[in-house]
């Protein structure tokens, strides 16, 4: 061995010195990703503890402000976390299953379908959809792999493979503790991906419940929509396809969703347009959503979370992981310490709920105060 | 392909590797077909035409010379191989006939031409293998900025086999990272400050006009410094040392000394190639005995050698891009210099005398230097502004305003750089004066060399660290192109 180590010396110190240079390199560039709402969810993800998601939602802007995971948790004991960005560009859903895979084997994907019904030369157009996932993953064969599956362009794709690149004039955030937390791109969120918008605007909705011919959706998203779908099925594994409530440009998005509904349900999956159930949840357009009906605000959040909520608690079969008091008063002393100890992985859920219960009330309040004061947003001051 | 991209470095990792593990007499062959790839990747798959075209001359015209024994036949078909070229080169470069220029068109055709005059004046054995020949002027490292080497220089490097040698290969590595950080950190921020000062020159006078005059200076430097870091590491990674191109040239006393430290090669070329065969010909050798009747021996001796110093300015300035800018900025201006100097040295001597000055001392040299720099400074003004009305104007409203006041009203940090990054700049020149100063007396990668691991290790991620955090590149920097790449 000494030997070698002697005769090889040169080569071992040239491997040394690469590995840690690529340590280096990779904590580095973990810290200084750009520091935001999307930055926290996404360490938030990898920050759980493995195995602990039995929910994860997967999508575009819609998912984050509208379902909420604590919420959940609070009320039916499951755990449900946002794998989402702005404007996810379709190709990514199957990397981000991939990558759940590896840490976490949720009893259930649930995939909102809105960012499906978009164009995809206007995506491609503007790198920060794609970054939003690609940058926002550990360094891995499936980033690569989801690099290689949204960048057209070989000679642009090492400025995503190393996204140093783009982001080495982020040092001056590396003094932040909070980025220098996520240098593992690991760091719990503490509304568990989950984000408030505390402003409304006014809107009326489009009564497309007579539409049900059907329009094609672009035939690149129809194809990723069938690679996911073939991928969930021959990996057995739990899905429903959903989208959340929102203002429909034109009766076009009822058709994208009705054709989109068959291709789901032929492959044996569930499809569950929220839209067609806002009465049932109390859904007032009027006041339920933050910015043009793209998007709901707390209160919008809350009523869907909740109808959502019970609809998985219901159709699939998912775990409580609560320690309640009536089922603490079943148990003996073994058997609670052994209820405590497992429920060690879960605390961060149980504070996440207490916070997100506070910060809605408050968000509550002041959306009250608005809407008695028609204070909505100001959409031109947003754009 | 810019060396300073992540291609180039994906490119040169794989070549390293491959050198080593192929035969070591395959090594050639190898280069060979990188230095082509490189050039074709730098541009359109006809712009091959122009080299393959001047190697088949050059290959073909030196082993007619070498056989050749009758002096005329030589010299004729030495002038039309040489005009051949030159003609090529002005037509691609100069006359901008809608041509693209290929990379590097200026070094490679003054480096096979310099293989060419020493097969003329035998000085130098013609290679009779025209693979190897193409490598001599192709030789990648070499093929954008140069440095222009001689066929005796390399030819021994170039085809002979290399054993791996990890500290020959560790030390061309370290060699690039110091070019990338003269590149990318601080020339990429200097020219901001540039662009701002020499595009708006209108707007600016007084010291701000100092101040981007300053910058240019140093980001010219820097570019160029750099660019020679990285391909002459590059090289030595390879086994093959190439000639030296800068020897801290603002550390130059004066401007004569300035161009024996500034882009060596070039002056050695010229000065082998033009300056030399243009004195031993009949006009230059007759003219003294024409002028001594005038002028008296001494000073009909110095005549003569000022106008072929002219020339040689001239040429010097004309190869930069035959703009007027440029046959001042890096031409008649420094031979103005050195002449006006030569012609008042009895002057300046009786000044040192009068102020007590003694030569060598600590405060003349740093006089001197200063003196050297803001000299070059101001042909450089030449060299970066639109042209020479635009390079007048802004030397005039230097003295248009006295405006100190910029130094502390926070108005510096308008140029282009706010306050860190102008930090950054100027700790970044602290750390090049440094170690340019600790090189004098020996080489920094020695010294570091001598260091426990440890400590060589922690050096080397600072610096590596150091380029990757504060480069200026990727998607959000349009990283400029290297200035002499264009000429």
């Amino acid at each position: 061995m000494r030997q070698f180590i002697m005769k090889h010396k040169n080569f071992i110190k040239i491997a040394a010195f690469l590995c840690i240079f690529l340590f280096l390199l990779q904590t580095v560039t973990y810290i200084i990703r750009t520091n935001g709402l999307v930055k926290d969810r996404f360490t938030g993800f990898y920050g759980e503890k493995n195995n602990t998601l039995d929910v994860v939602m997967i999508g575009s802007s819609p998912v984050f402000p509208c379902f909420a995971g604590a919420k959940m948790y609070g009320s039916h004991g499951f755990t449900a976390y946002p794998l989402s960005s702005n404007m996810q560009r379709p190709m990514a859903a199957l990397s981000l299953v991939k990558e759940t895979e590896k840490t976490q084997h949720p009893k259930l994907y649930l995939f909102e379908l809105k960012q499906f019904t978009a164009n995809e030369e206007d995506m491609a157009d503007n790198m920060a959809y794609t970054r939003g996932v690609t940058d926002n993953m550990k360094y891995s064969w499936n980033r690569i792999d989801a690099i290689n599956r949204a960048v057209p362009e070989v000679g642009e794709r090492y400025t995503y493979y190393f996204d140093i690149f783009k982001y080495h004039s982020n040092w001056k955030t590396m003094v932040l503790p909070s980025q220098i937390a996520c240098w593992r791109y690991e760091r719990l969120e503490p509304l568990k991906g989950f984000e408030f918008k505390a402003d409304y605007y006014p809107m009326e909705q489009l009564d497309c419940s007579q539409v049900t011919d059907m329009k094609p959706i672009e035939a690149d998203y129809e194809g990723y929509l069938r690679e996911l779908l073939q991928y969930l099925q021959d990996h057995d594994m739990q899905a429903l396809f959903t989208v959340a409530p929102y203002v429909y440009e034109s009766a076009d998005k009822q058709r994208n969703y009705n054709y989109m509904q068959r291709i789901v349900e032929s492959y044996g999956y569930q499809f569950l347009n929220l839209n067609d159930y806002t009465e049932e949840m109390g859904f007032d357009y009027a006041t339920d959503f933050y910015d043009k009906g793209v998007h709901t605000n707390a209160i919008g959040a809350e009523k869907v979370t909740d109808f959502l909520g019970a609809y998985l608690d219901q159709h699939y079969d998912l775990p409580d992981h609560r320690l309640s008091s009536t089922a603490q008063q079943s148990l003996d002393q073994r058997q609670l310490e052994q209820a405590e100890k497992d429920h060690e992985n879960y605390k961060s859920w149980d504070q996440a709920y207490e916070r997100w219960s506070q910060q809605m009330e408050e968000s509550r309040a002041g959306l009250q105060e608005k809407i008695a004061a028609g204070a909505y947003l100001d959409q031109k001051a947003q754009d | 392909m810019n060396i300073t991209s992540f291609q180039f470095l994906c490119f040169f990792t794989v070549l390293l590797a491959l050198y080593y593990i192929i035969p070591k007499k395959m090594q050639w062959g190898l280069l060979l077909i990188a230095s082509i790839g490189f050039f074709q990747a730098a541009g359109e798959w006809w712009l091959i035409i122009y080299p393959v075209t001047t190697i088949m001359i050059i290959y073909f015209g030196a082993l007619y010379l070498h056989r050749v024994k009758e002096q005329k036949k030589k010299q004729i078909v030495l002038s039309l191989v040489v005009v051949l070229c030159v003609f090529l080169l002005c037509i691609l470069k100069y006359f901008h006939l809608g041509l693209l220029a290929p990379l590097g068109i200026s070094f490679y055709t003054l480096t096979l031409l310099g293989y060419l005059f020493d097969v003329y004046y035998e000085i130098g054995e013609p290679e009779t293998n025209i693979g190897r020949l193409a490598l001599f002027g192709y030789y990648f490292p070499t093929m954008i900025s140069g440095p222009i080497v001689q066929y005796k220089e390399v030819k021994d490097q170039l085809y002979a086999g290399h054993a791996f040698d990890y500290t020959r290969v560790t030390f061309g590595l370290q060699r690039m990272i110091w070019g990338f950080f003269k590149k990318l950190v601080i020339s990429e921020r200097m020219g901001l400050v540039v662009n701002t000062v020499f595009n708006q020159y209108q707007d600016h006078s007084g010291l701000t006009v100092v101040i981007g005059a300053v910058c240019f200076t140093f980001q010219l430097y820097t570019d160029f410094g750099g660019c020679m870091d990285i391909v002459i590491g590059a090289s030595e990674a390879l086994g093959i040392i190439l000639p030296e191109n800068f020897d801290t040239p603002f550390f130059a006393t004066n401007i004569s000394e300035y161009w024996r430290r500034w882009h060596i090669t070039l002056g050695t070329w010229l000065k082998n190639y033009l300056f030399y065969p243009l004195l031993r010909t009949k006009f230059f050798s007759t003219l003294p005995k024409k002028l001594k009747p005038k002028f008296g021996k001494k000073t009909a001796k110095k005549l003569t050698t000022y106008l072929a110093m002219l020339i040689l300015w001239f040429t010097i300035g004309f190869w930069h891009g035959g703009l007027w800018k440029y046959i001042i900025g890096s031409g008649l201006l420094h031979w103005f210099y050195i002449v006006s100097g030569e012609v008042l040295e009895p002057l300046w001597k009786r000044l040192k005398t009068w102020f007590h000055v003694t030569d060598g001392s600590r405060g003349f040299v740093c006089f001197q230097r200063v003196r050297t720099f803001l000299l070059v400074t101001i042909g450089l003004i030449f060299f970066r502004a639109d042209n020479v009305p635009a390079a007048c104007h802004m030397l005039g409203s230097i003295f248009k305003e006295w405006n100190p006041e910029i130094l502390w009203n926070g108005y510096l940090f308008e140029l282009g750089l706010d306050w860190i990054e102008f930090t950054i700049a100027v700790v970044s020149l602290c750390i090049l004066l440094l170690v340019s100063v600790l090189q004098q007396k020996k080489g920094i990668r020695e010294r570091i060399a001598e260091k426990p691991l440890p400590v060589r290790w922690i050096i080397f991620f600072a610096a590596i660290f150091y380029v990757i955090l504060l480069g200026n590149y990727g998607p959000d920097f349009s990283a400029a192109e290297f200035i002499y790449q264009g000429f």
